[in-house]
């Protein structure tokens, strides 16, 4: 255990405020707060990669920003053409 | 130091999700997802580069420092698009 797992750990707590924004919220709550989740996810990732001391854990976390990018435009994009 | 940085990138994180919760429209909700890719995956990468050094832990954590600095903006501004339209 150190400082990078104990930091990845209290990181998980950013899920909470998303989970519920996105069960409790609109449409366009619930595409906001999953946007931030997958942020979370990043940082998250990036913390296990150095608390374990592995580099090859990074590319998740570099697949994970990339693919965030693209998912969240094609919400967008199909989400865009309802009122949100 | 290293403690510290990570303290100060979690609690930053933490804090966009707090706003997250507390704000009521979804283009208030924005500005803090839009936030939480900006300072704390650098001060990541600054802990990351003291730990390591020069080295290929300190370059990937660089890169997707870089990643979420030059993509989230542009999902945000994608999203705020839709949101603004009435």
């Amino acid at each position: 255990m150190n400082a990078w797992l104990v930091a990845a750990t209290a990181l998980l707590a950013g899920y909470l405020p998303c989970l519920w924004v996105c069960l409790r919220g609109t449409l366009a709550d619930a595409l906001v707060a999953t946007q931030l989740a997958a942020t979370v996810t990043v940082l998250a990732l990036v913390l296990l990669a150095e608390g374990f001391g592995r580099s090859a854990y990074f590319t998740p976390a570099i697949v994970v920003a990339a693919l965030s990018l693209v998912g969240g435009l094609v919400f967008v994009r199909l989400l865009g053409e309802r009122r949100l | 130091m290293i403690a510290a940085l990570l303290g100060l990138a979690v609690a930053g994180t933490l804090a966009c999700c707090l706003g997250l919760l507390l704000k009521r429209d979804a283009l208030d909700r924005l500005h803090y997802a839009a936030a939480a890719g900006t300072l704390p995956p650098a001060v990541v990468a600054v802990a990351v580069w003291l730990e390591e050094g020069l080295a290929q832990p300190s370059l990937n954590a660089t890169v997707v420092a870089l990643a979420l600095l030059v993509l989230n903006p542009a999902l945000v501004h994608a999203t705020a698009r839709v949101l603004r339209k009435p």
